[in-house]
């Protein structure tokens, strides 16, 4: 595993579109086939930006929650990284719109980073390393997506699974001794099973790309809505990332609390049996949100507050589309978790 | 055999008697994109294997299924 000493969390912020879609009103399948789905994914309600929110409204949103609560001189943030899959443009980053409605200062390094339900972990991981060297005291780690927008309203494999959300995580380079532990991993042989395979470079978007078809797992959809091969997804789940997860276990023990990306529940509990992790340590937000991607942790560790103990030992993991996966075990000793609060337009 | 269909029905909360070798499971009423996940999970805690996409896409019956799982467990 990889160590990172003198970095802590400071804050995490978390912001969600106003609008809620109760998967139990969802015009798909009679009502007991949607109560058996709430059941099993573990989803009841999920959030759902209109046409004009993207991701980087509501990352922006509880950034300046976050600043303004920590009572953060923006001066002093020296990294600004936005890890999203639904940017608001190819180019530029979107990172670079945030930085300017931040007011963030010219000699702060600023870039996106694509990833999805690993993007948190990779995102604190590549975060806590440039801070270490670099001349400030902040890092502003944004993470959200705005998925329902990708998904075809007709595909029960991904209509009622995916919410949206948007985080903002401050850490702060401190002189004791925390450290945080890594390990990170990708296997690029899983690249298809979960995608939007039209719109960008490789299959432009066309009148072709936006016909709805029906798939062979019986699913209607457009090549430029979201694709997710579920069993292969579990497959992976199955022989990579539990292993995985085991190995950091059997290294750092078992922690105070765990949060794993927000899945979905049948799968997330498998892992939890799996790997002998006891129900009360083990948090959910799907219920309310969702699978959220790349928010799904920081909204687990705020919609679950409450229940966190300053200085708990947690262990965070997100693992999905790529294949990409990250596990960390961390101290939440002085972080500050404020209360999920809805969008409003400024 | 038996005690696959057993498991089987299981997995996708069927009646034993409604489960046949020669079945094509995709035709059962209960297979949806969640009797998936429930029949990979049975497969991997009870013999410890996952089925590859491309593999399980030409298994077609309850006996193509137990034929797979005979051959490869470990």
């Amino acid at each position: 595993m990889i160590k990172i000493d003198g970095i802590q969390i400071k804050g995490i912020a978390c912001c969600v579109p106003p609008d809620i879609e109760d998967n139990l009103n969802v015009p798909l399948f009679d009502a007991d086939k949607r109560l058996k789905i709430v059941n099993t994914t573990g989803v009841r309600r999920r959030r759902i930006t209109n046409k004009d929110t993207c991701t980087s409204d509501l990352a922006l949103h509880a950034a300046k929650k976050l600043i303004s609560n920590l009572e953060i001189d923006v001066n002093e943030i020296g990294i600004l990284i936005f890890a999203t899959q639904t940017p608001d443009y190819f180019l530029p980053a979107t990172s670079h719109v945030l930085h300017k409605e931040l007011g963030l200062s010219t000699d702060t390094i600023t870039f996106d980073m694509n990833l999805g339900c690993s993007a948190y972990v990779y995102g604190l991981y590549v975060t806590s390393s440039l801070l270490q060297t670099a001349q400030k005291k902040y890092a502003l780690l944004l993470a959200g997506d705005t998925i329902s927008k990708y998904a075809a309203p007709d595909d029960a494999s991904t209509r009622f699974l995916f919410g949206d959300a948007g985080s903002a995580t401050i850490l702060e380079s401190v002189s004791n001794e925390s450290s945080i532990m890594f390990s990170l991993g990708s296997d690029g042989n899983g690249w298809s099973n979960l995608i939007i395979p039209a719109g960008a470079s490789r299959t432009k978007h066309s009148l072709e790309t936006q016909k709805i078809v029906v798939g062979t797992d019986g699913n209607s959809r457009s090549e430029e809505h979201l694709f997710m091969d579920g069993m292969e997804i579990f497959n992976f789940t199955i022989s990579t990332v539990v292993p995985h997860i085991q190995k950091v276990l059997d290294t750092c023990g078992m922690p105070d609390l765990v949060v794993f990306h927000q899945a979905n529940k049948y799968m997330l509990e498998f892992m939890r049996k799996s790997l002998g992790i006891p129900k009360d340590i083990f948090l959910y937000s799907l219920s309310e949100y969702g699978n959220t991607s790349s928010a799904s942790i920081p909204l687990s560790l705020c919609f679950n507050k409450a229940g966190i103990e300053n200085n708990a030992k947690t262990l965070l993991s997100g693992f999905g589309v790529g294949y990409s996966w990250g596990t960390m075990v961390l101290s939440l000793k002085g972080t500050l978790l404020l209360d999920i609060f809805e969008y409003e337009v400024l | 055999m038996d005690k696959f269909i057993d498991i089987l029905a299981d997995a996708l909360e069927m009646e034993i008697t409604d489960i046949k070798a020669n079945d094509k499971f995709r035709e059962y009423e209960e297979w949806d994109s969640l009797a998936v996940l429930s029949v990979i999970a049975m497969i991997k805690q009870n013999y410890g294997i996952t089925i590859p996409r491309k593999e399980f896409d030409s298994l077609l019956t309850v006996e193509d299924l137990y034929n797979y799982i005979s051959a490869n467990k470990g």
